[in-house]
């Protein structure tokens, strides 16, 4: 396996001021947010725990405490344990007391689904090369008042917002305060006193009910800490209390209101979610509250629209002034003074990575930028190797056109960069120096040393070994690329009297052009151009997955592949195999020459899994791998790079993936 | 009805929503004499042995037990008739479920709840249960008044002179001091729009933020409470001062003792001002003449001619004219009010004498007064803060009001700084961040001062981070606001040295 590319995001916390931890599938990464702005969000693998999935990280001095489905993995001293064995659990790492520095908020499977299980444990005690089980301080709490609902998925995701450690009697240790979701809220305060759980519950008023965030912040900039709670008063209106603790009771007064029909009139969705923060965001010099309302976008469910606006301390609204953004849709957000600029930066995390927003006061207007966007493909749909990079595409999202992360590892260091965000990719090519990408709305993006460039017009690209030909404005053409700087130099070859589409040659590198009824021939050193008619088709550009052309004995022989069929032409036009053909998408097709007999083979995947249809005897075999979304033939090692549907990416030699039977019944 | 007998029903209904609302104790017996005379000048005595007995306890929303009234009437000129009425017991709490909706209920309960919160126990019978309370008193009313249609010899008669006089011999308390205590809690409960202010902030604050309908029901309440209230005191009181037996001295005595000597000229211009904002002009006029001959030849007489603002000096006037309702614009004015100020005289004289004023002043609220006064000694002579201080607590009335909670802090500061005053702060300033009141410019500048006192109480302690952050914050609030935060902070600093 070269790399794999985390999938499904679970958890992403601060760990110091540029450097974020991410728990994604079986692992956890280290997310290094550049200080400067030109430069790229690198992610690095710091540990795995193959068959477990993070649900929660939190870390401490040099260790990552990571909650799995599973149970609880620390990492330290470059070495990861499993320190205890159960069931999910979302941890909490801190100085609890001299002993205890670990927190985890478990469900057992076993219990009724209204209670979690709280254990408290030392790292302290984990001996790293001996497996030694951690004896822990356990207590439950009935942290749900109804056992119906998705109770599993609701404990490790919106817990993190009612959970808070601190240290709020000022001891010196932290305890965890937690408030129960629910329309009768209770507050615990769980401290660990002489090697026990004392956990302190409060009954809270009535409209401190269902809470949806609790934090302990200096939110007027008293210098002082104090709690606080954002509850939902029904579907569009939230209040925010202070809580203070005195005489063995809490006293929740309330800060503020919100309603966002006050805000933004009675048009908004009744399938809108509330977020609200509290700090110093903006350059105002003040705290204020920050309030995102978040809806479906109404063209796509994957999107949504972000209407964010502010409260300041003088109590005045003051709404975003663009209106409304559209992002992802949201899973969490985080907030954190991620730039060290002391004001707090907004981490919109989702599904498939996290956007960093920055906040402005432009004197009572108040305008939201992004300052970062990191985005993992859903599935690798497009992969190419140089060197010891691996430049990798696909869609953030099932269907997803305009918005596919490109992304680019580097195989040495095992990190993973992001490039940006680019709509749906059609061709994706690197050489030595350069890598191209055509998408589907006619751009060509070339990326080279430490520069990118775009250029419109580009209806299909293909890089030759020391030139790019570019199909542009119904010209051929070729580009000599500074990888340098990205400067082109332009040279025109053919004029074309329409936009075609180039033909991928295996053997040699004549060029090709398909158009709807003809395959062009530029010869461009003899300067002969051959127009070969195709006997009684006419092919829509648009359903060529993809064409391809070989030699086999003297003769040429163009292969076009269809949605549904495929169709080998010889140099005279003429069909000379049709067959029909099922298979995912242009992205997981390749044609190659098998390994010993060098006979001509489409590869391609069904359902997933891999399939070579022999063009000379037209048999179809079902080949060694399964859940494949990518394929890519390295023509100059002759590797083929395989993207899997669980992100993970390996190579492999030609060999590895045919089958031997095959190569003799194609003979 | 006849003119004599809806006056007699008129003076029961005051005596007995009076003594219900009024008395501490938990029973008290008394008479009301009413002499009328026939056109043969024959005279005919009518009397009314009233007991009233509570026994409610309240705690919180819970009102719990009846009141018992017990009415007896004699009538004397040739021979002697008497009649005595059914004991009426009243279950205010039950007549309020069975009669009122859900919301109605909920709405006293916080009401009940917030007045109970504030430390208001001073009446057993809260006056937010008036309206009840007039509708269970009607056929008491009713009954009294079919009696007296029996009698016939009362056609021609008319009012000679009465008296209140209070029998119960354990009870140590006069018809005048039952006034007294009426007044007060008039006063203390319903000063000024920083009263009002207050009830809005507490629901919202303790309760979360109410459905509308609820709120409107509670400050609709609060408002029908008040002018029931004054009717009654204003009608209590012109029924004890036509009494052949009112004494002046014992009266004035009882004011004093219920609102402290101090006060008693600021509380009686309040009430006095609610009287006038309230009830209509007759009543009105009716109560001045009545009060203003009860006044005479004391040191509050002039206070019923109207003695306020308009009266002052056109130089005084001046110094005032920067002070609007909710202190608007008064921040970027503070450098003009400072400078009028300081053209009058002395400072240590016009300080005193600016205060003094304000409070009559009757445009304002008491917490624009108790800013205003505080924000301009410490600008103006932070040394004579403690002075200020002093006079100001003679001055307020209303002890929950934010003016009232800040002069308490201040003062707790000059004894000994501690912790808990780092946390009163904290609970003033938290009170205020975020919220709509702060549309209003008088809670923007306690929301400034909150700040320094904070900074001021954390210096004290030794808490250097949290009192930089605190001045740090009111200065950039006070730049906002077009304060001079810088000045004020130096001011407190400077007299918390000085102390």
């Amino acid at each position: 396996m070269l790399v794999n590319i985390p999938r499904e995001l679970n958890d992403l916390t601060v760990s110091t001021s540029n450097k974020l931890l991410l728990g994604a599938d079986d692992s956890v990464y280290i997310v290094e947010i550049p200080v400067k702005n030109m430069e790229k969000i690198k992610m690095k693998e710091i540990f795995r725990w193959t068959g477990t999935n993070i649900i929660s990280i939190d870390f401490m001095n040099d260790k990552i405490i990571a909650g799995t489905d599973r149970g609880v993995i620390i990492f330290s001293n470059n070495k990861a344990k499993p320190v205890w064995v159960g069931y999910p659990c979302n941890v909490f790492a801190g100085r609890f007391s001299d002993k205890i520095d670990i927190i985890c908020l478990a469900k057992p499977p076993h219990k009724m689904s209204r209670i979690l299980d709280i254990f408290a444990f030392s790292s302290y005690e984990v001996e790293f090369g001996q497996i030694k089980s951690l004896k822990g301080i356990e207590e439950e709490v009935v942290y749900f008042s109804t056992s119906i609902g998705p109770i599993q998925d609701f404990a490790f995701t919106q817990i993190k917002n009612l959970a808070v450690k601190s240290d709020i009697d000022n001891d010196g240790y932290l305890e965890l305060i937690i408030i129960t979701p629910e329309k009768e809220p209770k507050l615990s305060i769980i401290d660990i006193v002489d090697e026990t759980i004392r956990r302190t519950e409060y009954e809270l008023p009535s409209f401190v009910g269902h809470p949806i965030l609790l934090d302990y912040k200096d939110f007027n900039e008293d210098g002082e800490k104090e709690l606080y709670v954002v509850s939902m008063l029904s579907d569009f209106e939230a209040v925010i209390s202070v809580l203070s603790i005195s005489d063995n009771r809490v006293y929740a007064s309330v800060l503020t209101k919100i309603d966002i029909r006050d805000l933004y009139g009675d048009d908004v969705s009744d399938d809108g979610l509330l977020y609200v923060f509290l700090g110093q965001f903006d350059n105002d010099g003040l705290p204020e509250i920050v309030g995102i309302w978040e809806e479906p976008s109404e063209d796509d469910g994957f999107m949504s629209k972000l209407m964010m606006f502010k409260i300041n301390i003088l109590g005045e609204t003051i709404l975003l002034d663009d209106r409304s953004l559209n992002e992802i849709t949201i899973k969490r957000i985080i907030v954190s003074d991620i730039d060290s600029d002391s004001l707090l930066e907004l981490i919109i995390f989702n599904e498939s990575g996290f956007s960093i927003f920055k906040l402005r006061d432009n004197s009572g207007k108040l305008s939201v930028s992004k300052i970062y966007e990191f985005r993992l493909p859903l599935l690798i749909k497009s992969l190419s190797k140089v060197n010891n990079s691996l430049f990798i595409t696909g869609p953030i999202a099932t269907r997803f056109d305009s918005g596919w992360s490109l992304m680019k590892v580097n195989l040495d260091m095992n990190e993973i960069e992001s490039v940006g965000m680019v709509p749906r990719i059609i061709t994706l090519e690197c050489s030595n120096e350069i890598c191209i990408l055509v998408t589907a709305h006619n751009k060509l993006y070339l990326i080279g040393d430490n520069c990118l460039r775009k250029v419109r017009n580009i209806f299909d690209a293909m890089l030759q070994r020391n030139a790019l030909l570019v199909i542009s404005n119904e010209e051929l053409i070729r580009l000599i690329v500074n990888s340098k700087d990205c400067t082109l130099h332009r040279h025109k070859i053919y004029d074309l009297s329409f936009k075609g589409r180039l033909i991928r040659n295996i053997d040699d590198e004549s060029i090709y052009i398909l158009n709807p009824s003809h395959i062009i021939s530029c010869e461009v050193k003899k300067g002969e151009v051959k127009d070969i008619k195709l006997s009684g088709h006419k092919i829509e550009l648009k359903n060529i997955a993809n064409a391809y052309t070989y030699r086999e004995k003297e003769s040429k022989y163009f292969v076009l592949i269809l949605d549904k069929e495929v169709f080998v032409f010889n140099d005279r036009g003429n069909v000379i195999m049709r067959r029909d053909i099922m298979f995912d998408d242009a992205y997981s097709l390749l044609m190659l020459r098998g390994p010993k007999t060098h006979s001509v083979r489409i590869v391609f995947t069904r359902n997933g899994e891999l399939y070579g249809l022999d063009l000379s005897s037209g048999l179809e075999e079902r080949l060694n791998l399964d859940n494949v979304t990518s394929l890519r033939l390295e023509k100059e090692t002759g590797e083929i790079l395989v993207a899997f549907r669980n992100n993970w990416i390996a190579k492999y030699e030609l060999e590895e993936i045919m089958h031997v039977e095959s190569e003799e019944s194609g003979n | 009805m006849s003119k004599v007998r809806s006056q007699v029903i008129r003076f029961l209904d005051t005596l007995l929503k009076s003594w219900i609302l009024g008395i501490q104790q938990r029973s008290i017996k008394g008479i009301l004499s009413i002499v009328l005379e026939s056109p043969e000048s024959e005279k005919l005595l009518l009397r009314y042995f009233i007991t009233v007995s509570k026994e409610f306890s309240r705690r919180g929303e819970m009102l719990i037990g009846v009141l018992t009234i017990d009415i007896k009437r004699k009538i004397s000129n040739r021979e002697v008739s008497e009649k005595k009425f059914g004991k009426y017991i009243v279950n205010l709490s039950a007549f309020l479920r069975s009669t009122r909706s859900g919301v109605d209920i909920r709405s006293l309960h916080l009401l009940a709840n917030l007045f109970s919160d504030r430390g208001i126990r001073d009446v057993i019978i809260p006056i937010y249960y008036i309206p009840e309370l007039v509708d269970r008193l009607k056929p008491i009313l009713r009954e009294i008044d079919d009696d007296l249609k029996k009698l016939s010899e009362f056609n021609n008669l008319k009012l000679n002179s009465l008296d209140v006089k209070i029998s119960s011999k354990k009870v140590n308390t006069t018809p005048s001091d039952i006034l007294s205590s009426l007044m007060k809690i008039v006063i203390s409960q319903y000063t000024d729009i920083s009263e009002l202010d207050l009830l809005e902030r507490e629901i919202e604050k303790t309760y979360g933020v109410l459905d509308k309908n609820i709120k409107n029901k509670i400050i609709n309440r609060w408002k029908m409470s008040l002018e029931e209230i004054l009717k009654i005191v204003v009608n209590y009181s012109i029924l004890l001062f036509k009494c052949n037996k009112f004494d002046q001295n014992n009266f004035l005595e009882s004011l004093s003792r219920n609102l402290r000597p101090e006060k008693v000229k600021i509380a009686l211009n309040k009430f006095l001002s609610l009287v006038r904002e309230n009830l209509d002009k007759n009543d009105y006029n009716e109560f001045i003449r009545e009060f203003s001959n009860v006044l005479k030849n004391t040191t509050l007489q002039g206070l019923t001619s109207g003695y306020d603002f308009e009266d002052k000096e056109s130089a005084n006037l001046n110094m005032y004219k920067y002070l609007r309702s909710n202190l608007r614009g008064f921040s970027v004015n503070f450098s003009k009010i400072i400078k009028n100020i300081r053209t009058i005289g002395e400072l240590d004289k016009v300080i005193r004498t600016y205060v003094k004023d304000l409070f009559l002043l009757g445009e304002l609220s008491e917490d624009d007064k108790v800013i205003v006064s505080i924000l301009l000694v410490l600008s103006l002579k932070p040394s004579k803060l403690r002075l200020i201080l002093y006079d100001l607590r003679k001055y307020i009335i209303c002890e929950a009001c934010m003016g009232a909670r800040l002069i308490d802090i201040l003062y707790k500061i000059i004894t000994k700084p501690n912790k808990s005053h780092l946390v009163e702060t904290s609970k003033i300033i938290n009170s205020l961040v975020y919220s709509s009141e702060l549309q209003k410019e008088t809670y923007r500048l306690f929301l400034v001062l909150a700040y320094i006192i904070k900074a001021l109480v954390a210096k004290d302690l030794g808490l250097e981070k949290i009192s930089e952050s605190c001045l740090r914050t009111a200065k950039k609030i006070g730049d906002i606001i077009g304060l001079p935060t810088e000045r004020l902070a130096r001011g407190l600093f400077y007299w918390s040295k000085t102390i």
